[in-house]
């Protein structure tokens, strides 16, 4: 089970890079407006 | 570059974005424009040095009314992102600490090599510090939150038990990892944390739906022409305008400020004030109010007082001053929890100073397990489990409740009051009764009729477009707010008021409806009559509210005459003729009272009334201020709201009796230290599911 030892701090790593993308996505509006391009399209 | 958020409101169609966009895209110092025809909004990003006041004249000047929303950086989606990022953050350490805490669990029951345990409850601490750190830090903002006073007392609400539960399960699991004795609950602090952020987004979203410039006021014009020392006309901002100044109000303008009518008559839509959109004329010397609109020619105004001390802005102060005195009945939950908190921080201290006496090797962790059984987490989720529930329950039956704290209000209604136009009756009037009185038929008449009103844009005149059959109209002439006359095949047709058509002396008198006469070369041929249908389900929904014990009543902003018949039918009593300030004093010279009113002249009715409704079918100012909007046109389901409302308040307090009475169980087998860590891990999922297990049961229809 020593490979635990790799394993979990792996984990925090990628957590540590789900957070950021997570929060960079919602600072630059990506979960805002989701209808908006849909129906833009219609209107054409 | 800065983005500022405009809603249009009469951006209808792919033609009317496409006029607003090309002319923004000419102004220099404008970038980038984009449009969300959903919610009638765009978002012009452009240069500071062009403010949203600018904008918002360009797009006026195009014939469209344009609300400044914010510029940059608006409110209310502000607080959503914060709590959105939190709650991903927060969701995102959940799935991590879970999947170590089943390795745990794993461990509990076949056996696990304590430096293994060891390394596990360390990393399930490191995933769970973002969630104490960041992610929960509002709710120990506002469970935390003191009072300022001598001495600064400890303000309990329903965020004391949660900021409590997850302090609590942290520090204890912390103590537990140090002293290599007991166990870790970071998994609870870390679903506790994360269902509640996923509840509070959701609702702060609802909440926030639909926001726009708050105040009536900001409907205004933003600009008006104003009579300069040198006899021409300038534009000037409406905030300039000054008592006594002479203004010029052209056709189809919304007038910025109150003001004394200077030219000959003028013609107005007083549907801000009235609820009525069928024009009104006024003489010379006639006192006129903001917001309203002019339908006829232009005239000259001459300001009575400045824009602050309009009625329309005395009206946005009167409904602020009545919101702030809303019914709110002491929650029940914030009560529970005055009680409760103290309760068992005295009876873990009990616990702590009892076995200290006798010379435990630990009296802590006694009391600790007191603490952790006791865990408020029952408590924090018995109310927002039960107002989600019943929110997507409403939702189900048409019904979208804007504002959940009005939930505990429903059982407490004991008054409904009704706008009548566009509430209980349909707004477009209806061709009710047809009378020839000539040589023409039916038929005949109505073709004329349709021809003449295809040049009219009087609201009577719109039943009759079906009828229209194409006929050519020479001579056409209009007279606002009372006919059009034209020549069709050589006849001279006119189709109006009794006066215009030169008929009053014909006429009998006034009857239920609205009367429009057509003439044939000055012989009357035809009296049609129009009138705004009562909604068929709206006697059934009168029906529920008093088998409810709920007195309904009209309350409307139009004429006794036109009121009077559709109250009586209705069987309800009827108030006429209430402006929107009568209306407000009215609802708050009664208690428990529910407005259902979908007008501009609704705005201070719909924010003091203790549960309020409107439409779909209304602007986003009125929609912002209702606490719920029916999705259906079907009024009669309107009683749902009182059947789940009942139901929501049986149900929150069987989950606050839950969540306070399993602790009688509980805490004595933790104070007497019979309870070992996997009953209060169990005490505390049990308990919490129950809860939501319980809220459910509003779902089921």
């Amino acid at each position: 089970m020593e490979i635990l030892l790799l394993l979990i701090p792996l984990s925090m790593l990628l957590v540590g890079m789900a957070i950021y993308w997570f929060v960079w996505a919602a600072n630059h509006k990506q979960f805002e407006e989701l209808d908006r391009n849909a129906v833009e399209a219609l209107e054409d | 570059m800065v983005t500022t958020t405009i809603s249009i409101v009469d951006m209808h169609c792919a033609s009317c974005s496409s006029k607003i966009t090309n002319a923004l895209k000419q102004q220099r110092g404008v970038q980038d424009i984009k449009i969300n025809p959903l919610h009638r909004r765009i978002f012009v990003v452009h240069d500071p040095v062009l403010t949203g006041v600018d904008i918002v004249g360009h797009i006026a000047r195009l014939g469209f009314t344009p609300l400044l929303d914010s510029t940059d950086t608006p409110d209310g989606t502000n607080a959503d992102k914060d709590l959105l990022k939190r709650l991903g953050v927060a969701g995102i350490c959940t799935m991590q600490i879970m999947m170590i805490q089943i390795a745990l669990y794993a461990g509990e029951f076949q056996g696990m090599a304590s430096s293994m345990a060891g390394l596990l409850g360390y990393a399930s601490l490191v995933f769970c510090i973002p969630i104490v750190s960041y992610a929960a830090v509002p709710f120990f903002r506002n469970g935390f939150s003191v009072l300022r006073g001598r001495p600064p007392v400890l303000n309990i609400n329903m965020d004391t038990p949660i900021a409590l539960a997850i302090a609590i399960a942290f520090f204890v699991s912390l103590h537990a990892l140090v002293t290599q004795e007991g166990a870790v609950y970071f998994d609870s602090v870390a679903m506790f944390a994360f269902l509640l952020l996923g509840a509070r987004y959701l609702d702060q979203r609802l909440r926030n739906k639909f926001k726009v410039a708050d105040q009536l006021t900001a409907t205004l014009p933003k600009t008006v022409q104003r009579l300069a020392a040198n006899g021409r006309y300038e534009t000037v901002n409406t905030e300039d305008v000054r008592c006594g100044d002479r203004l010029f109000i052209a056709e189809g303008a919304q007038l910025p400020v109150d003001g004394i009518l200077h030219s000959s008559d003028a013609c107005l839509d007083t549907s801000l004030l009235t609820g009525e959109s069928e024009p009104r004329t006024f003489s010379s010397g006639a006192e006129l109010f903001a917001g309203t609109v002019n339908t006829g020619a232009g005239f000259e105004l001459e300001a009575s007082r400045g824009v602050e001390h309009s009625r329309v802005a005395q009206i946005d102060r009167m409904a602020d001053a009545a919101s702030a005195a809303k019914l709110s009945l002491v929650r029940t939950a914030d009560r529970v929890a005055r009680v409760f908190i103290p309760t068992i921080l005295t009876l873990a201290l009990v616990t702590y100073l009892y076995w200290h006496l006798q010379g435990a090797a630990s009296p802590i962790s006694y009391a600790l397990a007191v603490l952790v059984v006791s865990c408020p987490c029952a408590l924090s989720l018995a109310v927002p489990a039960a107002v989600s529930a019943a929110v997507t329950a409403l939702r189900r039956q048409g019904l979208l409740v804007r504002n959940s704290q009005v939930l505990e209000n429903i059982t407490a209604l004991r008054h409904v009051f009704f706008d009548k136009t566009g509430t209980l009756t349909i707004p477009v009037p209806r061709l009710s009764k047809i009378t020839p009185l000539g040589r023409h038929s039916e038929t005949i008449c109505l073709r004329l009729a349709a021809a003449l009103q295809r040049y009219s844009s009087h609201p009577l005149s719109v039943p009759f477009a079906i009828y229209d059959a194409g006929d050519v109209v020479n001579n056409i002439e209009v007279a606002r707010s009372k006919g059009v006359s034209g020549n069709i095949s050589g006849q001279r047709i006119k189709v109006g008021s009794a006066d215009y058509c030169g008929v009053a002396d014909q006429c009998s008198g006034t009857t239920h409806g609205k009367q429009v006469y057509l003439t044939i070369d000055h012989a009357l041929a035809a009296v049609f009559e129009l009138h705004n249908p009562i909604r068929t389900d709206a006697a059934t929904l009168i029906d529920a509210l008093k088998r409810r014990d709920l007195t309904a009543h009209m309350l409307s902003g139009d004429n006794p005459e036109q009121c009077q018949p559709v109250a009586e039918s209705l069987g309800i009593h009827c108030l006429s003729k209430h402006s929107p300030e009568d209306k407000l004093s009215v609802l708050k010279s009664n208690a428990g009272v529910l407005y259902v009113g979908d007008g501009l002249n609704d705005l201070p009715a719909l924010t003091a009334a203790d549960v309020s409704v409107s439409t779909m079918e209304t602007i986003d100012l009125v929609k912002s201020k209702a606490d719920v909007l029916m999705l259906t046109e079907q009024l009669s389901q309107l009683s749902k709201l009182f059947e789940i409302g009942a139901r929501f308040r049986r149900i929150l307090r069987q989950n606050l009796a839950w969540a306070v009475g399993y602790n009688f169980i509980a805490i004595p087998l933790a104070m007497t230290g019979l309870a070992t860590p996997w009953m209060a891990a169990l005490g505390m999922s049990a308990s919490s599911l129950l809860v939501m297990a319980n809220a459910g049961r509003l779902l089921r229809n």
